[in-house]
Formats: C-alpha cells, structure tokens, sequence
C-alpha cells in the first residue's frame, strides 16, 4: 500500500518540476488530500476539500446543463490559476500555476500525469 | 423601480445571448438564489445559480487560502463548451455558457462589459435601509 | 513464585486514548493477556510500541522483547511517541546474538535457536524489573522457527509468568500458518484481543483496530480508526464527521465552536458551500465538515457525504417547525450512520426540550439529544464525544 502512496508522490514531484507549475496536488474526490507538494503556509486539506466542492460542483453543472462531458475546472486570478482535472474515479489532480503560464503545455502535462494517477490508483485497488 | 432593474438584467442577459456560441446566461445572488437568466428551457436557471454560487464562493477562498491575489472568474471546460461564472458587484454573479467555437477574446470583453452593467443596475436597485 | 506489583502504579494499564480508557474503567485490568493480531502485516507494532510507552509515561517500567530490531534502533523509533524515562523502558534484545555481535542491554537472549534460553531471558527481566507491562514483538518470529506445539507452550509460560508478576503482557502476531482452532486456542488464552486491518480507497490507507474482550459479555468496540500523532501516539481519528441540518440552525456556529481553527465559505448569511475544521479534543481528532442547509445546495451531499463517521445533526430548538427538514436531511447521508441530535439554540425563549424533540422527531430511544448553544460553545463538545463513543461502541 505504502508503494501506491511513493508512486503517486513521484507523479506529482515530476509534474511540479514542469516550468509553469507551481504545485500540485492528488485529491480524493470526496475532499481529503492524498500526495502534494504545496507549500507551507497552504493548508492541505483546505485545498483539497475546496478542490474537491469545486470540481465536483463543476461535474454536477456540466450534467445539469447537459454540456458532455467535464473535462476541467480553471479558476483564474491575479496571480496564478488553479487547475483540476479528474485521476480516475476515486480522485483528482489539481496544479497551481503561474499567471503567465503556457496553459498548452500545462494542460497536456497534467493530462499525462492524471492517466497515471489513475492507473497507480487502479493497480493499487487489486 | 424593482420592475425597471428586471428589465435591464434581461436586457443585458438577452444582448450577451446573441453573441454567437453564447447558449445562455444567468445571474445568480451569490448566496445562490436566482436573479434572473436567458437560458434554453432544457436548462435550470436555478440549480445553475446554485452551483455557480458554491463553485465561485469556494473559488474565492480558495484563491485567498494560495495566496493567488484576487478571484477573477472560474471557468469549467467540457467537451463541447464552456461554462464561465464571475463575480457581477458584491452581491452578484455572472454565468454565461459558450460552445467552444467562441471567440474567447471577444466573448470575455463582452462579459466583462456586462458584468460592470449588472453590478451598476443592482446597486441602482438596492432599496435603502 | 507470588509477586505483587510495586505499589506505584496505577491499578489498571491505560492505552492513553481516554475514550478507550474509560470504557475499559481506567485502562486493562492488571493481570491481564492481550493479543494484538492481524492476518496482514498491518500497524499493530503501534499499538504495541504505544502501549509500552503510555506505560512508561505513567511511570510505569516497561519490558520490550523486540526480535526485530536492535535496541538501539528500536529505542530510536520508539522516540516519536515522545520523551521518557529511559530508566523505564528496559529492552530484551533478541537481535545481537543473532548478528554475533556482543550486546548492551541487561537482558539478552544469547541463543535465538533455543526456546528456553529465550524463555529465561524474558522471564528474568520480568521478575527483576517489576514491569507493569511487557510487550512481545513478535510471536511469529518463533513460529516461523520452531514446532507450534513448542511456541504454543512457551506462549502458555509466559503468561502464567507475567500472570504470577501481577503485569500486563502484550502479544503481537501475524498468522502465517495456523489454522482457524489453533487461533482459537490462542485468542482463549487472552484476555483481551486487539484486531487490526488497513484498507486502500483513493490511494488513502485507512487503519482502524477493534478491541474484544474474551469473556462472555465483555466489552466489544467497533471497528475504530486511528492514526498516529507525532510527539502523542496513538490517536483515535474521525475522517468525516458531518455536521448537518436546516437551514440557521447553526450549524457554522458549531463547526466554528469546535475547532480551533475553521473556515466557512459562507454569502449573505448562508453557508453556500461547506465549513471545515480540524477538531482535536481528548485523544480524538476529527475532520468536521458542515454541509449548507438550503435544499437549493443539497448537491453538495453528493461530494461529500462519503465515508462518513458520524453526524452532529443540528435542530433549532426554537423553531420545532423545522424537524421535519431535519429528518429529511439524515436521508442524505445514507443509513446505518450513527447520528447525535443537537438541539442548538436551547437558551433561547420557545426553546422545546431534547425529550420532546426526540418525541416529535419520532427518533429511536437510543438517539441522543444534546441541549446546545453553540454560540456560547455549550454543549457542543460532549455532543462530540457522545458521537465518538457511539462510532466506537462503547456507548
């Protein structure tokens, strides 16, 4: 089990070393944190039950509003964006992300890293 | 006066609705009450306010739990549009659903021209206390 | 050979979680066995390492029979349960011998291939020591290397020894290789079974424990989930506790009452989102989260009304109309979550008594209703810790 937890820890060690990338975070989608590399000063599990509400909201909306399917949640301000994506059923990714920030490549690395969170997950359930 | 107010958020809801790819939009009290909305009838103008209020309440906290300055609006991509909320005056929000082929640029001048709108009609209509 | 215990100690072993002790009446009773098992390798050293040091902290000396590590190392380890005496904790190392190299500690074990040899060392520390507990880490070291007739023997000495010595003795084991009778046979010469699981959701593990007591109409908890603190030791832990209800029956207030620090994402007077503390009371931590109370956010349930402990449902006394609401918002939650009625408010004039409400509510009699004030942090607290007691099965 411990070895579910160090693979999800390098995901997000690499994905927060892509340039634009300030941190990042695994999320369970009920709101409790489970790998990230905020810095002190943010409180964890704040941000991952706001993540979590939003996200999930964000989902809810999309089926209300019939808009297919959801694929992610930005939330912009004045210094640096929030991103989330879902990681499978049972959790998500989210990335803090400098103002500036090259949203393509953002995007595609966090994609990346979302398809192997959710095969880390998988293959841990087993 | 209230009568006159309601007619101006249509008005403004109604212009932002011809933009093209613009699907709808409505304006929602930010504890997640309706104020009013120009969305298709296959939508529901209320849930919409009342997810829009807790994805923009939450994002607001969240940006100030980060240290990421001020909120300025949320937008959740789907595989065939988008949906953008923002802050509308301090009592108030903007959502406005897009299909993807939007001109982002022009479609965010235009929210933001009526957000300023929205915010001065619903301080115009506040009745004193 | 007859020794009573020095006089010093307490007359039972606390675990030092104080929701556990008091439904043990102040700790377990001295002389008792305990068993400590999983069928996994899961955190039951823990529990023992945790017991062994909440004794020293009592001032208590404690054995350590340890085949796994150095005593160096284990003492080491043994640090983050935070500071002692180091006077109490006395180690039988079992691990020098067996990497030929000389050893430091009073009682050693010279030849790990001889069960008497092992038994002499053990029971020596215990009769000159005096323990209050000993901990045996780990009996499936030796079932691995000898016949189980003969570990199950030496199993029965060491108990009737630290039976003799008025101490509590403390058996960690993982089956590998007995069969369910043999288990059995085992569990009967406890007094006290300590089970432990782990599982895996969303790549969060989740560690709980149950505590059985063998004889007939003992005590029996329920699965309780635990988690370790830095510097404490063991502590009960609560991921989700719900904190739900109508709309202003005050349900921030109580989040905002409970935990030292909180957040609510709230608009115009109303929660439209969700409150979130980090509750730590008495050996207890807790996540509490409040849902809004506008049917208008009943989504919300569906984010995070998973994995739920427990409910803290929140009435306004002052207002009997809203019960029905109340009722209503439960089913959200889902079935067979235990749940505490708070009836918030109940300072205030028109306020209905907690008997009533359960009469109106139409709540089973074994519902409890606890009178409140949140905005005063009246009540709130032991509506808490009577909530915990129900989660773990000790009420």
């Amino acid at each position: 089990m411990t070895d579910v937890w160090v693979r999800l820890e390098e995901t997000i060690d690499e994905l927060s070393r892509v340039t634009d990338i300030k941190s990042a975070a695994v999320v369970r989608r009920d709101g409790l944190v489970v790998t990230h590399t905020l810095p002190d000063g943010v409180d964890p599990k704040m941000v991952a039950a706001m993540t979590a509400a939003i996200v999930g909201t964000s989902e809810m909306a999309t089926i209300q509003l019939a808009q297919g399917r959801f694929v992610r949640a930005i939330i912009e301000s004045d210094e640096g964006k929030l991103l989330s994506v879902g990681a499978g059923e049972e959790a998500l990714l989210v990335a803090l992300v400098y103002d500036d920030a090259n949203l393509g490549l953002v995007l595609l690395a966090m994609e990346r890293a979302a398809k192997q969170v959710e095969t880390i997950l998988r293959d841990g359930a087993g | 006066m209230l009568g006159d107010a309601a007619r101006r958020l249509m008005t403004i809801l109604t212009e932002l609705r011809r933009l093209p790819a613009v699907i709808g939009a409505t304006i929602a009290r930010r504890d997640g009450l309706l104020i009013a909305h120009a969305v298709p009838k296959t939508m529901d103008p209320k849930k919409i306010a009342a997810m829009a209020a807790a994805i923009v309440g939450t994002s607001e906290m969240a940006v100030i739990e980060m240290g990421l300055g001020s909120f300025n609006s949320s937008i959740v991509d789907t595989h065939v549009g988008k949906m953008i909320a923002t802050g509308a005056g301090e009592e108030a929000i903007l959502v406005t659903m897009v299909r993807n082929e939007a001109n982002m640029g022009l479609l965010l001048l235009s929210v933001d021209k009526a957000v300023a709108s929205i915010a001065e009609v619903l301080k115009g209509a506040e009745v004193p206390a | 050979m007859m020794q009573s215990p020095p006089k010093a100690i307490a007359p039972r072993a606390k675990t030092g979680i104080p929701v556990l002790d008091e439904r043990l009446q102040g700790g377990f009773p001295r002389p008792s066995t305990l068993l400590l098992f999983s069928e996994k390798p899961t955190e039951k050293r823990l529990f023992g390492e945790n017991f062994a040091i909440q004794g020293a902290k009592a001032g208590e000396t404690c054995v350590y029979v340890d085949f796994f590590r150095a005593p160096q190392l284990a003492r080491g380890e043994l640090k983050r349960f935070g500071a002692v005496d180091p006077a109490k904790l006395v180690l039988v190392d079992a691990t020098s011998s067996q990497l030929l190299l000389p050893s430091h500690e009073k009682y050693h074990i010279d030849n790990i291939d001889d069960l008497a040899n092992i038994r002499e060392a053990i029971v020596a520390a215990m009769v000159a020591e005096h323990p209050g507990r000993i901990v045996v880490d780990s009996m499936e070291f030796l079932m691995d290397r000898f016949p189980k007739e003969d570990v199950l023997r030496l199993w029965r000495e060491l108990i009737e020894a630290a039976r003799s010595a008025g101490t509590v003795i403390c058996f960690l084991f993982i089956n590998w290789t007995l069969m369910e009778r043999e288990l059995d046979e085992i569990r009967a010469m406890s007094d006290f079974v300590v089970e432990f699981q782990s599982s895996l959701r969303g790549g969060i593990i989740r560690n709980s424990m149950r505590i059985s007591q063998m004889e007939s109409n003992g005590i029996r908890t329920n699965w309780i989930p635990y988690t370790f603190k830095d510097l404490v030791g063991l502590t009960v832990y609560f991921p989700r506790i719900l904190v739900t209800g109508p709309f202003n029956a005050g349900k921030s207030t109580v989040v905002k009452a409970l935990a030292e620090k909180s957040i609510s994402i709230d608009r115009m007077g109303t929660t439209v989102a969700f409150d979130y503390g980090n509750v730590n009371i008495t050996g207890i931590e807790a996540e509490v989260f409040g849902t809004p109370g506008q049917e208008r956010f009943e989504f919300i349930f569906k984010i995070f009304a998973r994995e739920v402990s427990g409910v803290l449902l929140v009435v306004d006394a002052s207002h009997p109309d809203e019960l029905v609401r109340a009722r209503q918002m439960l089913d959200l939650v889902g079935p067979r979550i235990p749940y505490v009625i708070l009836a918030n408010k109940s300072d205030l004039p028109g306020a209905i008594a907690p008997e009533e409400i359960a009469h109106r509510m139409d709540l089973p009699d074994d519902v409890p209703v606890v009178p409140t004030v949140a905005t005063e942090n009246k009540g709130v607290r032991d509506a808490l810790l009577v909530l915990a007691e129900m989660i773990i099965g000790v009420r």
